[in-house]
C-alpha cells in the first residue's frame, strides 16, 4: 500500500514516474485528491526546499522535484475541480520589472497551487501597472513579488508604491528572492517576506486570511 | 589621493583586465584571484572571501585590502575588516565594473533587458550561454542524474536563456578582445541572438586598483565594521560589526 510518505520521498528525490504511480495508487485506494496534495506532494517539496536552504542540494535537484510535483498536480487538478474544490484565495505572482529570473517564482507559484490558491502567474519583467491591473481583474487577496538581483530590488519598492496608490491598495503584498530580506520588506512597506517556497505558503495563507 | 600599499583579492573573472590595468603597480604587494562563480552560493562566497581577507590581514606591508568584487548576490555582505580597511566598488556585480559605473549598468539594463553580457573571463569559464556551456553542463550533470533528467535540466537551462535576445561582448581593450568577441559572436549565432560589441569603461576598475577611492564610487569598510547591503543608489554601506 502506498503512503503519503512514499509520495513525499518520490517528489523530494525527483522520481516523477514513481510519484505519479503513487498518486494513481492512492486515488485507486480512495484517497481524497486534496489530501494527496496537502499530505504527500507539499511536504515533499518542503523537504527538498529545506535542503536547498541549507546548501545540501542545488537548483537541479529543486527543478526535478518541481517537475515531479507538477506532473502529479496535472493528474490531481482536474479531480480537485470535479470534486468542487475551489481555490479559497487568489494570488497574483510575478518577477519584478527588469528581472528575467523565474525559477524561484515558479516554485512559489506551484506551492501556492498545492495549497489551493488560485494562482495568476504574470511571468517575468512585470511592471508595477501590470501587477495592479491583475490584482484588480482577478480580485486577488495577495500579490507576490520576486527578484533575484540586487539591481532589480528597487522595482519591488516601486511596485509596492504603485499598489498602495491604487484602488487595490488593500491587497496584501509579499516579497521574496535571494537578495531580499525581512528588513527590506519592512522598509518598502510590503506585508510579508519569506525566505523559501515552503514558508511562502504559510505566509501567504496568513496574509490572505488577515 | 593615490592608493596606499595594498593587497588585492579579485574574482578570476577580472584576471585579464587586472593584468592589463594593474601592470607592475608597486603598491599592490600581493594579489590573489579566487575562482569565478562563487556568487552561486553566497554563503560559501562570504566564508571563502573572509578567509582570504583574514589571511592577508596579518601583513605589515599593506594599509588596505582591495576587493575586486561587487555585492554579488549578497556574497560579500557581512565581510568584516580586520586590522586593515577593505575597499570595494559600489557595484551590484562585475558587469557594473566592466561598464565603468553603476549608472551605466542601470542604463544598460533599462535600454536592453534582453542583453546577456560576455567578457573574456566569463567566456573562459564557459559560464556564458552557448554550445560549450551546454556541453559542460551535460558532462557535469551526467555524473549525478539519469539521462532523462539531464535532458530536462538542459532544456530548463535553455528555457532561462529564452528571455534574452542579444549577446553583448564588453570590450575593455584586453589583448585577447578580438578572439573573445569572435567567441561571443559564435555563441550568439548558435542561439539565434543578435551580437553586440560594446566598448566598456575601465575607469572604475582602474581607480579601484590605483585610487582615488571616493565615497561616491567606493565603499570603505574600516576596522570594527562590516559590509552591509544598502538597497538604494549607494548599493553598500558600512555597518558596525557588533550588529552582525
Amino acid at each position: 500500500m502506498s503512503t503519503f510518505a512514499d509520495l513525499s520521498k518520490a517528489v523530494e528525490s525527483g522520481k516523477r514516474k514513481d510519484a505519479k504511480q503513487i498518486v494513481e495508487d492512492l486515488l485507486a485506494e480512495g484517497t481524497a485528491p486534496l489530501d494527496i496534495v496537502e499530505q504527500g506532494l507539499v511536504p515533499g517539496m518542503s523537504a527538498i526546499g529545506e535542503k536547498f536552504k541549507k546548501n545540501e542540494v542545488f537548483v537541479p535537484e529543486m527543478l526535478i522535484a518541481a517537475r515531479a510535483m507538477k506532473e502529479c498536480m496535472g493528474i490531481l487538478e482536474p479531480l480537485l475541480a470535479d470534486a468542487g474544490v475551489k481555490p479559497e484565495f487568489t494570488a497574483v505572482i510575478g518577477t519584478v520589472q527588469g528581472d528575467l529570473h523565474d525559477i524561484g517564482k515558479n516554485l512559489v507559484a506551484m506551492m501556492l497551487k498545492g495549497a489551493n490558491f488560485g494562482v495568476v502567474d504574470l511571468g517575468t519583467n512585470v511592471s508595477p501597472d501590470q501587477f495592479v491591473a491583475a490584482a484588480r481583474e482577478h480580485n486577488a487577496q495577495l500579490v507576490c513579488l520576486s527578484a533575484l538581483l540586487t539591481t532589480t530590488m528597487p522595482a519591488m519598492k516601486t511596485t509596492v508604491e504603485a499598489i498602495r496608490g491604487s484602488d487595490v491598495s488593500a491587497v496584501r503584498v509579499m516579497v521574496g528572492g535571494a537578495p531580499v530580506t525581512q528588513a527590506y520588506c519592512e522598509e518598502i512597506g510590503a506585508d510579508g517576506y519569506s525566505q523559501d517556497a515552503a514558508s511562502a505558503v504559510d505566509l501567504a495563507l496568513e496574509l490572505a486570511k488577515s | 589621493m593615490d592608493a596606499p600599499p595594498a593587497a588585492l583579492i579579485a574574482c578570476e573573472v577580472f584576471r585579464d583586465e587586472i593584468d592589463m590595468l594593474a601592470g607592475k603597480a608597486r603598491h599592490l604587494r600581493v594579489t590573489r584571484f579566487l575562482e569565478i562563480g562563487l556568487h552561486d552560493q553566497p554563503d560559501r562566497m562570504r566564508v571563502t572571501l573572509q578567509q582570504a581577507i583574514d589571511a592577508m590581514d596579518g601583513r605589515d606591508d599593506i594599509a588596505a585590502i582591495i576587493l575586486a568584487y561587487g555585492l554579488c548576490g549578497l556574497g560579500t555582505a557581512g565581510l568584516q575588516a580586520g586590522r586593515h580597511p577593505l575597499v570595494i566598488p559600489r557595484a551590484h556585480d562585475c558587469i557594473t565594473v566592466f561598464l565603468g559605473s553603476k549608472e551605466s549598468y542601470a542604463e544598460r539594463q533599462r535600454a536592453c533587458p534582453g542583453c546577456y553580457h560576455y567578457t573574456p573571463g566569463w567566456n573562459r569559464a564557459r559560464r556564458v550561454p552557448g554550445p560549450d556551456r551546454l556541453a559542460m553542463m551535460r558532462e557535469e550533470l551526467s555524473k549525478q542524474f539519469e539521462a532523462e533528467d539531464v535532458d530536462f535540466l538542459i532544456e530548463s537551462e535553455e528555457a532561462t536563456w529564452a528571455t534574452y535576445d542579444t549577446a553583448t561582448f564588453i570590450d575593455l581593450g584586453t589583448p585577447n578582445a578580438g578572439r573573445e568577441a569572435d567567441y561571443t559572436r559564435r555563441c550568439a549565432e548558435s542561439m539565434g541572438w543578435r551580437f553586440e560589441h560594446l566598448k566598456g569603461d575601465p575607469a572604475l576598475l582602474r581607480d579601484l586598483l590605483h585610487g582615488p577611492w571616493d565615497d561616491e564610487r567606493f565603499q570603505t569598510i574600516r576596522p570594527g565594521e562590516l559590509l552591509g547591503h544598502s538597497p538604494d543608489e549607494a548599493v553598500m554601506r558600512a555597518d558596525p560589526a557588533s550588529e552582525k
